[in-house]
């Protein structure tokens, strides 16, 4: 007999502001809905151990799409993209989640995401609120500049810099071979989607002024984050935590900027516990 | 005492699977700063040819960093933020200076060599 993945992917045809994107996404469980938002020039891959939890598959269907650009969520038919820049923005992201979690008919699915997708979770927070059950950001900060730069797509440098790179994010006591299959990845990413992406992490993004907006009695705000992510630290972490009221704040031992793909057992213990909560409310 | 043998780790780099696959075509000097020491690290055709406690004047890539920053980087365990050099670079003391565009797709073949470091040190 063949041993199946319990995860299984389809395409959905997605809508914003007036572009059709076939978005890829992968789905296992069933229950409380989870949409699940990779890193910058990532996919929906980094989410496949979560995805193959069988304790999590009892209560939550989680869902890991590619963004637009990413993996097999190809850039869209009706644009000519190819003449201008990529860029990722708030704007854009906010409708896409949401446009997504409206299109599959969830009913008030938990958010999680990690990178870009923590600095979504509070700009969803702040924005929509009352449209998810939870929401958790993973290595979320209030503002991420200076990562906006040419080096990060250039003709005369390879993906295989930014997988090394995201490789340094990690932490050392991860387990090697799950370190190594999160750098593959990153290798993987076409040229322009990591860079564009950072516009939204380093520039896009900024809740300076704002954090304190964020209303956590319209719907709980986890944030948790890697001991040894240096692109937004622990410290970086709290500091956005303190300014919003109600906001539960962790920092993962042993962890680094990709708690869910480097070392998913270990994430496991830090986001059992806050997957039950939400469960349980 | 210095904090790392150059020859052991010459000949540790030039006999790595990994090293040799990301170093490929790498023709570069490379000067490492620890403290006031310095070191030059001649690549060429992707091998380490020369490794030597040397004060060049000329050098593509320039890697300092104050020496305790050095040893915290090459522990087996590093303490967070010492375990990459862009870490170690945009949280701690470690700096990088020239050639970028040339020293950038070697990035993984350096971060190899201080892998190869900290097992020899």
């Amino acid at each position: 007999m063949p041993r199946f993945d319990t995860a299984i992917g389809r395409y959905i045809y997605i809508g914003v502001d007036g572009v059709e994107y076939r978005v890829y996404f992968e789905e296992a469980g069933r229950g409380i809905p989870m949409l699940l938002q990779h890193t910058a020039g990532a996919d929906g891959r980094q989410w496949r151990h979560l995805l193959e939890d069988s304790e999590l598959q009892r209560d939550f269907r989680m869902i890991a799409y590619d963004l637009p650009y990413h993996a097999k969520s190809v850039p869209p038919l009706g644009v000519e993209w190819w003449r201008s820049e990529y860029k990722l923005t708030k704007d854009f992201l906010l409708k896409f989640v949401t446009t997504l979690s409206h299109e599959l008919g969830l009913e008030r699915p938990v958010y999680m995401g990690s990178s870009i997708g923590g600095h979504l979770a509070t700009d969803l927070a702040m924005h929509h609120a009352e449209k998810f059950r939870a929401i958790i950001g993973l290595e979320a900060a209030i503002s991420t500049p200076g990562g906006f730069d040419d080096q990060w797509n250039h003709p005369r440098i390879s993906n295989e810099y930014k997988a090394s790179a995201m490789y340094g994010l990690m932490s050392p006591t991860s387990p090697e071979k799950y370190r190594r299959e999160t750098a593959w990845c990153y290798s993987q990413g076409a040229p322009p989607t990591f860079k564009g992406d950072l516009y939204y992490y380093s520039i896009d993004h900024d809740l300076t002024h704002t954090a304190e907006k964020i209303d956590t009695t319209r719907t709980p705000l986890y944030l948790l984050t890697g001991e040894y992510d240096w692109a937004s630290t622990p410290e970086m972490s709290e500091e956005l935590a303190k300014r919003i009221k109600g906001a539960k704040y962790t920092t993962m031992k042993g962890l680094g900027h990709f708690p869910m793909s480097e070392d998913p057992s270990h994430f496991r213990e830090y986001i059992l516990p806050v997957l039950r909560e939400i469960k349980s409310s | 005492m210095s904090l790392f043998d150059t020859n052991t780790i010459a000949s540790a780099a030039n006999a790595d699977g990994e090293f040799k696959l990301a170093a490929r075509f790498w023709s570069a000097a490379i000067r490492l700063e620890v403290g006031s020491d310095a070191y030059l690290m001649r690549m060429r055709e992707g091998r380490i040819s020369e490794f030597s406690k040397a004060d060049p004047s000329k050098w593509d890539v320039k890697i300092s960093a104050p020496e305790s920053d050095w040893r915290e980087l090459l522990k087996p365990v590093p303490k967070p933020f010492y375990q990459d050099l862009m870490a170690a670079m945009t949280r701690q003391n470690f700096k990088l200076e020239g050639d970028l565009l040339g020293f950038n797709p070697y990035y993984r073949a350096t971060c190899r060599l201080f892998e190869l470091m900290r097992k020899a040190a």
